[in-house]
């Protein structure tokens, strides 16, 4: 008998992996911002390049620092470092302090890359975070929609028929609409003010499904968050005519006037919601794991942004139920976690 | 219009494509440049007691040839002609090593098995022990038809038709050439053993494939089931899920459950067994890098794996995976010989060591869990709680988890560990 030959060396599993790598779902989110970048550009010109220098280098330092001090090899996290900073800007008015940008974003990039680093994990997106810390280093930037008309977005119009006066209400809104708001088409192209990226719901729409085609972004956050928040603004109440609270707005009409679907249309692509829904949604660290957990993600999203601006949120609804949802993430996987098969 | 389609696909899994590793769909040949010059012929087909060697050394055999027999009466035939040589071990693809004996193949050795042909059967066994008698003599793997030929409850037989991953076809191909015969030696088997239903899972995919089969399998018991091939499906448990809507528990079989699953490769052994053939070749895919010829291929038992890579112009490889793309054995070690269970055989160039870094909570590993796990949780337990409430045993090692993680995170390893710990 011949000796044993040598023990066959087997390998783990898998031996082939699918990809993409990580540094790649960062590129491409990145390269989903294009367009929207593109048409802020075009309409805000020199101050929102200015902006996205700024929010780009400050990010990339904050990145950085947070290398610096973490000390392991890790790889390159600049592209998340300049999506931060990127989406920073574009929920901004472009009246906002680059000053103020800047050190959101630093601050933001720096703790996003030291979590995720050691705990390989946040709690809340990094880019509400920045949006935070703008509030407290100039509260008054970005809250100009409470007197500067000039830059009052179609939204904050909108959230004045919620928490308008009895003499006001839904008719106040039909005369918003006939004679202040701007015409709808015009916040999807972005010709409104508002957010320097938040604006052009069209480009917002094309980098989502781009996303959602390359598999960086499930489409049930979006998807959900749209239709929550439409149904909820088709069916929560506004003020009628007599100070009254009118439910189901979407079958009502004033003069003829279909108040409803205005309501609708204008809560969907008014604000920032479109935004938060797509690209904020799109984070995966700070949304739930599974499907389910995205949609019901989805539907808080859109029915909270909702419900903040019935109640008169003047600023930031969206923003305000994203941290909301962001912070529910734990039970929400808690709820939605699968049955094992066969148990 | 759910009757047009009983079958509902798998709940996760992925639809695995690679072009470059296609085996095409080629009808199977003989290696190509003759047959090996010489064949480590297994003498045991894994842990069991190995066969007694019925020829002596330096005796001349021929193809077909009785040169062992186990003590249960299973017989070990040589693929070709030669001289037995030495007595030694070899290693399979599945880490173990087998008592082997060698044959040192004829220079004028023929590589041509008897071709099989429908309705060749003449005397078919009378019952399910004259079955498995011929299973043996002619060194077919019986497997689990031999523990319900024992007395065990049978209640549905599924024959496998379904290739586990993109590069392999021998499966598909096998459907394509032994169609008839395999339905026709399912209807026996189901009618020897009492099967209350048999089927055969057919991927969807190939329309032409499932009409043949829906054809021929009219008039008798055999019902094709065609099936969304997406990976894992063609694990047993997956069948059953999918064919016969039945969850196992955690760690049950199939068997358990009173349901056998075949692979069709295994039957057309069984076909070859019932003509009084003894089985001495495999039919394989061989794909992967560096393979000049892809494509299937009838292998004689026996033949290391070194002179199969050189036949179809991959001499160069230093790994390869068995059997499944994803999940199958990995070896360097290329004395390892093809042995009965082998159905694809894929040199690939060594991937780079995994790189992990901190989870994205992508998801994608629960996404693609066929049975629902969640991969993130086993790699988050730090031993807090009870591991047993993650149901690591349900695990099946599938390996779609490390295969879509992003952070490419060793999450099989810890949901396998999980298994160990709650052992």
């Amino acid at each position: 008998m011949t000796s044993a030959p040598d023990i066959p060396l087997v390998t783990a599993p898998p031996h082939v992996r699918l990809g993409p790598h990580r540094r790649h779902l960062d590129r491409t989110l990145l390269a989903g911002l294009a367009p929207v970048i593109a048409v802020a550009l075009w309409w805000h010109g020199g101050r929102a390049a200015l902006l996205f220098g700024i929010a780009g280098a400050a990010g990339l330092l904050g990145d950085w620092a947070g290398h610096f001090l973490h000390r392991h090899r890790r790889q390159s996290r600049a592209a998340h470092a300049l999506t931060i900073g990127f989406l920073l800007v574009m929920i901004l008015p472009p009246a906002t302090s680059a000053t103020a940008i800047g050190v959101a974003t630093a601050v933001a990039a720096f703790c996003s890359r030291v979590l995720r680093d050691r705990f390989g994990s946040y709690f809340w997106h990094p880019v509400v975070v920045a949006w935070m810390i703008v509030l407290l280093v100039a509260p008054r930037v970005p809250r100009t929609g409470e007197g500067v008309a000039a830059v009052e977005r179609p939204i904050d119009l909108v959230v004045r028929a919620y928490v308008a006066p009895p003499e006001g209400g839904v008719r106040r809104l039909r005369n918003l609409a006939l004679y202040e708001l701007p015409p709808w088409d015009a916040t999807l192209i972005g010709d409104v003010p508002g957010g320097t990226g938040a604006t052009c719901g069209l480009a917002i729409l094309v980098a989502g499904l781009w996303l959602v085609y390359v598999r960086n972004l499930r489409w049930q956050v979006p998807v959900y968050a749209l239709g929550a928040a439409a149904l909820a603004a088709a069916v929560l109440p506004v003020r009628g005519p007599e100070g009254a609270w009118l439910w189901l707005p979407i079958a009502q009409r004033i003069d003829g006037f279909p108040i409803g679907m205005t309501l609708l249309l204008y809560h969907l692509t008014g604000g920032g919601l479109l935004l938060a829904a797509v690209f904020l949604g799109a984070d995966t660290i700070s949304t739930p794991l599974n499907a389910r957990g995205h949609a019901l993600f989805g539907v808080g999203l859109g029915a909270g942004t909702v419900l903040l601006r019935m109640l008169g949120l003047p600023f930031g609804a969206c923003w305000w139920a994203l941290l909301v949802m962001n912070t529910l993430v734990p039970v929400i996987d808690r709820v939605t976690r699968r049955r094992v098969w066969g148990t | 219009m759910q009757w047009l389609r009983p079958f509902k696909p798998l709940r996760g899994g992925y639809f695995l494509h690679d072009e470059s590793l296609d085996a095409g769909h080629r009808d199977f040949r003989p290696l190509p440049g003759g047959p090996p010059r010489v064949l480590h012929v297994p003498l045991a087909n894994g842990p069991e007691t190995p066969a007694d060697l019925l020829v002596h050394e330096g005796a001349e055999v021929t193809a077909g040839q009785l040169i062992a027999r186990s003590a249960s009466g299973v017989g070990v035939h040589a693929a070709l002609s030669g001289v037995v040589r030495a007595q030694s071990q070899v290693a399979t693809p599945y880490g173990e090593h087998v008592p082997a004996t060698t044959i040192e193949v004829a220079a004028d050795a023929e590589d041509r098995p008897g071709e099989l042909f429908e309705g060749q059967l003449d005397v078919p066994p009378a019952n399910v022990e004259a079955f498995v008698q011929r299973m043996r003599v002619a060194g077919a793997n019986a497997g689990d038809l031999e523990g319900f030929a024992a007395g065990a409850a049978p209640k549905a037989l599924i024959v496998c038709g379904l290739d586990s991953s993109p590069p392999l076809t021998s499966r598909t191909q096998m459907l394509f050439r032994y169609g008839a015969i395999v339905i026709e030696t399912a209807s026996l088997i189901h009618r020897l053993f009492g099967f209350y239903r048999t089927y055969l899972a057919v991927e969807r995919g190939h329309a032409t494939l499932v009409r043949l089969c829906t054809r021929r399998s009219r008039g008798t018991p055999v019902r094709v089931a065609d099936l969304v091939n997406r990976y894992p499906q063609a694990d047993p448990r997956m069948l059953v899920r999918t064919i016969l809507g039945r969850a196992l528990r955690p760690g049950q079989h199939p068997r358990d459950a009173g349901v056998v699953v075949v692979d069709v490769g295994d039957i057309v052994d069984f076909a070859r067994a019932l003509r009084g053939e003894a089985v001495t070749h495999r039919l394989v895919s061989i794909a992967g890098h560096g393979v000049r010829e892809p494509g299937n291929y009838r292998v004689p038992i026996g033949t290391p794996v070194a002179d199969v890579l050189r036949a179809v112009g991959a001499g160069g490889t230093r790994q390869v995976v068995f059997d499944c793309l994803i999940s199958g054995p990995a070896v360097t070690n290329l004395a390892t010989v093809v042995t009965q269970r082998t159905t694809a055989i894929l040199p690939l160039w060594p991937a780079d060591p995994p790189n992990p870094s901190p989870c994205i909570r992508c998801g994608l590993c629960q996404d693609v869990c066929p049975v629902e796990l969640d991969p993130l949780a086993f790699y988050q337990w730090r031993g807090r709680r009870s591991v047993e409430r993650l149901h690591p045993q349900a695990c099946l090692a599938c390996g779609l988890c490390d295969y879509v993680c992003p952070t490419e995170l060793p999450l099989m390893s810890r949901v396998r560990s999980g298994d160990d710990v709650s052992a």
